[in-house]
C-alpha cells in the first residue's frame, strides 16, 4: 500500500513513464531491447552536439545506426552533425534514409534535404524539396511542433546509467557462439582468399569479435558476384584495383546500386602485417570470376569512385552456406536486416 | 537492492526516449533562419537558370520574412538594379540605408541609383552620408553637378540676351 506523501513521487514516475513509453523510439518495438550500448553512442552522441564536437557526433550516430537501422531519430541526428561539418552527401543520404523510413515526415524533412541537394548542385532536384519545406514551415503541424519543442523541459544531459556491477549482474548470460573464420593471407589456397575451414581452428577471439563489429558497424552488407577489375600497370599490394562486383542481396545497409565497384585491397587492417614476402600482383590474386562474396562496406559512400570494404581485405568472405548462415544470424541477432 | 532485468530494460528504454527527444530536425531548431536559407537556395538556383520572375518572386519572400533586415533589402535592390528595374532598387536601397544609416554601401548604393536615373543633385546627398569610401564619386559628381549648373546658367544668359535683343 502506499502512503499518502509517497503518491505525489508515484505519479510523477507513471507520468515520467508513460512519457518515455509514448515516445520511446520505434525501432524499439521490434528489438529486444535498447541495448547499454547503443544508449551509450546516442549519450555521446548528444553530449558531443551539445558540445560542438561534431565529428565525434557523427561517428556516435553512425554507430548508434549500426545498432538500429530502423530509428529515424538517429538518422536526423547524423544530418545535423554532418550539416555543421557541411558533409552535404551525409546529410542527403541521412535525411533520405529518414525519409524512407518514416514518409509520414516527408515534409519535415523536405527543406534540408533540398538544401543538401542544393549544395550537391543537383539543382531540379532541390527545387521541390526546397519549396515543400517552405510550405511545411508555415504550416499549422509545423508551428504545433515548434511550439511543443519550445515547451518541453530540459533533459538531464546525459542519460543515467546504473552502475557497473547492477548492469554486469542484471545482463543476461552471455551465449557462446562460433565466431566467424578469418581471412586467410594465401590467395591461392584451394579454398581461395578466405580459406574458412583452414582457419577455423585457430581463430583468435580478438579478432572474431572484430569481426562481428565489422559486420554490425558496417554501414552495408550485400551478396555480390565477382566480375573482374580494372586493368592498370600501377596495381600493388598498397594500390589495389578497381574491382568490379554485381550486387545481387542488399542484406543491411541502403539501396545502392547493383554494380559495385569496390577497392579491391590486398592489406587485411585488421592486422599490422606488412606486404607477404614475394608477393606479386597477378590474375592470381583476383577471386574467380562469377564467384559470390559477402561484401562488409564500412561507408555506403565511395571513395575516388570505389567502395571500400571494412578493414581492407578483411570485409570479404566467399559467400559459401556456411558463411551466409553465420552472417544472417548475426543479422538475425542484431535485428539489422 | 536488486533490479530485474525487464525493468532495467524499461529505465533504460526511458533514459534513451529523453535523449532521443533533444535530436530534432534542424528546421525546427532554426525556424526562421531555415526558411531564409531555403529562399536563398531557390534564388541561387534561379539566378544559374536566369528565372528572372521567380528570383523576384523569392526576395520579395525573403524581405517579407524580415522587413527590417537592411542586408536583404540590400541584395534585393542589387538584383533589381542589375535587372534595369532602378525605381524598384532605389525603393529597396533607400529602405535598407534608412535602416543602417551607417552603412556606407547602402547610402551609396542609393547614390549610384539615382545617377544612372540622372538625378545627380540627390545623388549628391547620398554620397555624402557614405563617406570616404565614395569620395571619389562624390567629387566627381558634385564637379559635374557644378558643370551642370553652369551649362544651365549659360543657356539662361544666352536665352536672356536673345530676348533683350529682340
Amino acid at each position: 500500500m502506499l502512503k499518502v506523501r509517497q503518491l505525489p513521487v508515484f505519479k510523477v514516475s507513471l507520468v515520467m513513464l508513460s512519457l518515455g513509453f509514448s515516445l520511446m523510439p520505434a525501432a524499439f518495438a521490434q528489438d529486444e531491447g535498447p541495448s547499454v550500448t547503443l544508449m551509450k553512442y546516442v549519450g555521446k552522441a548528444h553530449e558531443a552536439m551539445k558540445g560542438g564536437r561534431n565529428q565525434e557526433a557523427r561517428d556516435e550516430f553512425r554507430k548508434a545506426i549500426g545498432l538500429s537501422p530502423k530509428t529515424v531519430d538517429y538518422y536526423i541526428g547524423l544530418s545535423n552533425a554532418c550539416s555543421q561539418l557541411k558533409e552535404y552527401d551525409q546529410v542527403a543520404f541521412a535525411l533520405q534514409k529518414a525519409i524512407e523510413l518514416s514518409p509520414s515526415q516527408k515534409d519535415e524533412f523536405a527543406g534540408d534535404y533540398g538544401e543538401a541537394l542544393f549544395h550537391l548542385g543537383r539543382y531540379d532536384e532541390a527545387v521541390p524539396y526546397l519549396k515543400s519545406g517552405l510550405r511545411y514551415a508555415d504550416s499549422p503541424a509545423a508551428k504545433a511542433r515548434r511550439t511543443a519543442i519550445a515547451a518541453m523541459p530540459e533533459i538531464p544531459s546525459t542519460p543515467s546509467l546504473p552502475p557497473e556491477s547492477v548492469l554486469r549482474a542484471t545482463a543476461p548470460p552471455e551465449e557462446k557462439k562460433d565466431p566467424i573464420p578469418l581471412a586467410t593471407n594465401d590467395p591461392s589456397s584451394p579454398a581461395g582468399w578466405h580459406s574458412i575451414q583452414r582457419k577455423a581452428a585457430d581463430v583468435d577471439l580478438n579478432k572474431a569479435g572484430q569481426t562481428m563489429a565489422g559486420l554490425i558497424r558496417s554501414e552495408g552488407v550485400v551478396i555480390a558476384d565477382y566480375q573482374g577489375y580494372e586493368k592498370s600497370p600501377n596495381i600493388t599490394f598498397f594500390h589495389p584495383p578497381k574491382a568490379k562486383f554485381h550486387i545481387t542481396k542488399i542484406l543491411k545497409g541502403p539501396p545502392l546500386n547493383k554494380d559495385l565497384p569496390l577497392r579491391f585491397e590486398f592489406k587485411d587492417r585488421s592486422t599490422t602485417a606488412g606486404v607477404p614476402e614475394g608477393w606479386k600482383f597477378g590474375e592470381d590474386k583476383m577471386p574467380a570470376k562469377n564467384s559470390q562474396w559477402i561484401v562488409f562496406i564500412e561507408w555506403c559512400h565511395p571513395r575516388d569512385g570505389m567502395f571500400d570494404t571494412y578493414e581492407g581485405s578483411f570485409g570479404r568472405l566467399p559467400a559459401t552456406e556456411e558463411n551466409l548462415n553465420k552472417v544472417y544470424a548475426l543479422l538475425e541477432q542484431h535485428s539489422n536486416r | 537492492m536488486s533490479f530485474s532485468v525487464r525493468a532495467l530494460s524499461l529505465g533504460l528504454a526511458l533514459s534513451l526516449s529523453a535523449a532521443c527527444l533533444s535530436i530534432s530536425s534542424p528546421a525546427f531548431a532554426q525556424g526562421a533562419t531555415k526558411k531564409t536559407e531555403w529562399h536563398r537556395c531557390l534564388i541561387a538556383i534561379y539566378k544559374s537558370k536566369g528565372q528572372i520572375p521567380q528570383v523576384i518572386d523569392e526576395y520579395a519572400a525573403l524581405v517579407a520574412l524580415d522587413p527590417k533586415d537592411p542586408q536583404i533589402r540590400f541584395e534585393y535592390g542589387a538584383y533589381l538594379h542589375k535587372m534595369g528595374r532602378v525605381k524598384e532598387a532605389i525603393g529597396q536601397y533607400k529602405k535598407a540605408a534608412d535602416a543602417n544609416p551607417g552603412n556606407s554601401d547602402y547610402q551609396g548604393a542609393v547614390g549610384d541609383a539615382l545617377v544612372s536615373m540622372k538625378d545627380y543633385s540627390s545623388a549628391l546627398a547620398y554620397y555624402q552620408k557614405a563617406g570616404p569610401k565614395f569620395a571619389g564619386k562624390l567629387s566627381t559628381t558634385t564637379a559635374y553637378v557644378q558643370q551642370l549648373r553652369q551649362i544651365q546658367q549659360y543657356n539662361a544668359d544666352i536665352k536672356k540676351r536673345q530676348s533683350e535683343d529682340e
